[in-house]
């Protein structure tokens, strides 16, 4: 008698279908647990400014704080854990180099969107300093193409053949929809486009196919 | 493709991450081959072949 029945295997869901969930429980959970803090402030700020909380009050917030906790634990009970599963060295290398590209990411997302002032985002076309524009394209010409070619040489061929069948499908997107946009926008039809949110969009089906193609 | 790796993982009680390991691949990818929407490339089909003791034919065979 083995301890894996075969059977019941195919009954798992598949790792997409937890993520998503998970994801999408989380999503909805930090939503809830922002708008209670939000109503929580205010309903303090609105209390002070009457004078202070009497009983009724001292209830209601008590009962709010209550349903935050139990919110924030229900996200605290949800953040995923180190699994006891065996790894892969290939695989820990993997996950390692794509917290690196992560990590190089989102503080230059960071640095060029609060570069100038609060007007200007990550999609913004306004001028930057040049030092700074200096250090981002230094930063995503030289360490962005480096540790994703690390990261390609260290996934298994799975993963590699989901990264390359995205790759594909976001070309494929890009060849097709930018000179539609473009004659769209020649005609008077649609503002002239915007290469981040181009970029944007084509990362979005790159890692649509990408999860599709190794989770589901 | 159809393959018994599920069949001969489970003779051996190893779960897909102890095979995953023996593979030198994540579990991802085995899961993805038992299932069958993932064909191995023929390094990593005689790497389960000289896993199991086996020849590939004995493990993957088309669905004709």
């Amino acid at each position: 008698m083995t301890k894996y029945d075969v059977t019941e295997i195919a009954k798992v869901p598949s790792d997409g279908a937890i993520i998503v969930k998970r994801a999408a429980l989380g999503i909805g959970g930090g939503i809830a647990l922002v708008f209670m803090v939000g109503v929580i402030a205010g309903y303090s700020g609105v209390m002070i400014e009457h004078g202070g909380p009497d009983l009724t009050d001292a209830a209601i917030l008590g009962v709010m704080a209550l349903v935050t906790l139990v919110i924030a634990y229900g996200l605290w009970r949800l953040w995923p854990r180190g699994s006891d599963e065996p790894e892969a060295p290939r695989v820990k290398s993997a996950r390692m180099m794509l917290a690196a590209v992560l990590g190089l990411s989102i503080p230059l997302g960071i640095i060029l969107g609060m570069s100038d002032g609060a007007g200007s985002s990550l999609f913004s076309n306004a001028p930057i300093r040049p030092a700074l524009a200096a250090i981002a394209i230094a930063l995503w010409l030289i360490a962005g193409p480096l540790l994703s070619w690390l990261w390609l040489k260290r996934v298994d061929e799975h993963e590699a053949g989901a990264y390359r069948e995205g790759a594909v499908t976001a070309v494929h997107a890009y060849m097709f929809v930018t000179p539609a946009w473009w004659i769209a926008t020649r005609a008077g039809w649609l503002p002239a486009q915007n290469p981040m949110l181009v970029l944007l969009a084509v990362s979005i089906v790159w890692s649509i196919v990408w999860f599709n193609r190794r989770y589901l | 493709m159809k393959n018994r790796l599920k069949v001969l993982r489970a003779e051996r009680d190893w779960s897909q991450a102890d095979l995953a390991v023996h593979l030198d691949v994540s579990r991802q990818a085995v899961n993805a081959i038992e299932t069958g929407k993932h064909d191995p490339s023929l390094p990593l089909a005689f790497r389960i072949a000289r896993l199991f003791d086996m020849s590939i034919e004995e493990i993957f065979h088309d669905e004709v």
